[in-house]
């Protein structure tokens, strides 16, 4: 039997069909990856909000007071921690110690109210690279004292604030925290906004309005221990 | 036909395209999956967390409403979660507290919280060192080494008010500078004043004062309190033995220092007219009642171990007073001393 060429209708087909599918299996890929980029963005925006948002909250609710204390026009939020409180960081470490309960009461008033004391004070303010509080700029610092006073450059939990106690933030795509406070219901009212950008426009080829931007507000009482 | 190698090139075309398109879909389940996850389990968490709080506080209601007792276990509807909550004595770890935890499950999986709170009861008047059933003017120097409950507003002056305890005052606004060691409650609702009755006093007593002077009271051996009966106004000073009430039909002037003979000693007053701290007092001891009013006369007044019960508290001199919180500690105290609002 003699062997036997394609012919080039064949040829052209097999161009015309391996190109269709090239071209769709390519369009395909690139939808996918694009939206696994937009995925990725959104989800590390909305996580990271979400995941200020439960930190401050988990502090401000086992909290006897709060303030917000202002220098330099720059505010921080600070709050007073029940004297039991287990909220706040691990001296050793700098990392937060795994306790999910709010702390005991010290003494019980006439009342039967529970009576905390107060205890370390931890502040969360945005600041620059430096986290010293005052400055401006789009890092959010966590700090505690044992005082009343305005937190330095020791009081930074570098644990909280940075990936591996120094170096980046460990909120890369916030770009705002903000809170008011309502002193007479004794809540706080906090916004926080994340926007991280996906690669297209990480390389230059996407506009801003690609960003995926995620922007959640939430009102947290601090304890009611007298009424 | 295609040959071999033909169909291996094919094969491999399409196993490249099928595994790039397969990772990238996985990726996307799965980035979209964790996120999916860790948004509910976020949203468990907290719906847990608030349920559990409404269920704590409907516990503490209904046991200071009488509604349920200690220990108990019960289960609470809380929107479409079911607490199962159980309350148990905490006293023994600290008085006063309830242990509290609450069980709830969400989407399979069980939640587990617990707290200690406090025993929510309406408070007694004896309960604080002092006790104002109406508004209250501070016109000379206040220390109180304990808590003060002022049904009513307190007046601004310039006198230094201190109090190391709870400040509370069913008035809105306290305008004035005072030192408050604990928390000072404005707008507290008001705590009862119970009110008195001669009659079962009569009746349980076993020794009536003839006289209107008793200087050196002696309630006698043995840790029952005892009841004494006045009719009258009467004047007391000097020394207190022993344990007991004094009930007077009348006014009582606490006419010289009174002091106690022991530690274990203890002195209630209980007067339905005016008690009045005489020039010559300047310190003295008991718990004292009175539903007219509580005067002080003497340039410092000083109640060293007791408590005040009075409609009104005029004060003409500086007082102090330290908390004797012994029918706070114990309230089956208050029924054996014949407290008002405890006995009969």
């Amino acid at each position: 039997m003699a062997k036997r060429a394609f012919t080039l209708i064949e040829l052209l087909l097999a161009v015309a069909l391996t190109g269709m599918i090239l071209g769709v299996t390519i369009a395909t890929y690139a939808f996918t990856v694009t939206r696994l980029a937009q995925t990725t963005a959104r989800f590390t925006s909305t996580d990271q909000v979400r995941k200020v948002l439960d930190e401050v909250e988990d502090v401000v609710r086992d909290s006897v007071n709060v303030t917000v204390v202002s220098t330099a026009q720059n505010p921080g939020l600070k709050c007073t921690l029940a004297a039991d409180s287990k909220k706040a960081a691990d001296a050793a470490s700098s990392r937060l110690l795994a306790a999910d309960r709010l702390a005991n009461p010290i003494t019980i008033s006439k009342r039967g109210y529970e009576r905390h004391g107060s205890g370390k004070r931890v502040w969360f303010y945005m600041g620059d690279a430096s986290g010293n509080f005052g400055t401006a700029g789009a890092y959010l610092w966590r700090a505690e004292r044992n005082d009343d006073s305005n937190p330095t450059a020791a009081d930074r939990v570098m644990g909280w604030s940075n990936y591996y106690t120094s170096g980046g933030s460990r909120f890369p795509v916030l770009t705002g925290f903000t809170f008011s406070l309502d002193a007479v219901n004794r809540n706080v009212s906090m916004t926080a906004i994340g926007r991280s950008l996906w690669r297209d426009e990480r390389s230059g080829t996407g506009s801003d309005g690609d960003s995926q931007t995620f922007t959640e507000s939430r009102t947290v009482s601090w304890r009611h221990w007298f009424k | 036909m295609r040959s071999r190698r033909q169909r291996g090139s094919v094969m491999l075309f399409v196993l490249v395209m099928v595994g790039m398109m397969t990772v990238a879909i996985l990726a996307t389940v799965e980035l979209t999956t964790s996120a999916a996850i860790l948004q509910n389990k976020r949203e468990a968490s907290a719906k847990t967390r608030l349920a559990f709080e409404g269920a704590v506080n409907r516990a503490l209601t209904e046991i200071r409403d009488g509604k349920s007792s200690v220990p108990d276990q019960r289960s609470y509807q809380i929107g479409d979660l079911d607490v199962k909550i159980d309350v148990t004595d905490n006293g023994a770890s600290m008085a006063k507290t309830y242990k509290i935890v609450g069980t709830t499950v969400f989407a399979g999986r069980e939640y587990i919280f617990e707290r200690i709170v406090g025993n929510r009861q309406n408070p007694t008047p004896f309960a604080y060192a002092v006790f104002v059933n109406e508004n209250f003017d501070p016109k000379k120097s206040i220390t109180i080494n304990g808590d003060m409950v002022v049904n009513g507003s307190i007046a601004s002056r310039t006198f230094p008010f201190n109090v190391s305890g709870d400040l509370e005052s069913s008035g809105t606004t306290l305008s004035f500078t005072a030192s408050v060691g604990a928390n000072t409650m404005l707008g507290a609702s008001k705590v009862n004043m119970p009110t008195v009755s001669s009659l079962p006093y009569i009746t349980a007593a076993l020794v009536t004062w003839a006289t209107g002077t008793v200087t050196n009271i002696v309630f006698g051996a043995g840790a029952e309190p005892k009841l004494i009966y006045r009719l009258g106004d009467v004047t007391i000073g000097g020394t207190v033995s022993g344990n007991g009430t004094i009930y007077v039909d009348g006014n009582v002037t606490i006419g010289s220092n009174l002091s106690y003979t022991s530690a274990s000693d203890r002195l209630v007053v209980i007067a339905t007219g005016k008690i009045t701290v005489g020039a010559a007092a300047t310190s003295f001891v008991g718990h004292y009642f009175t539903p007219t009013e509580f005067v002080t006369n003497a340039t410092t007044n000083n109640l060293t171990k007791g408590s005040i019960v009075s409609q009104k508290l005029t004060l003409n001199g500086a007082i102090q007073v330290t908390h004797d919180s012994y029918f706070w500690d114990d309230p089956t105290e208050g029924a054996k001393y014949r407290l008002p609002g405890m006995w009969p």
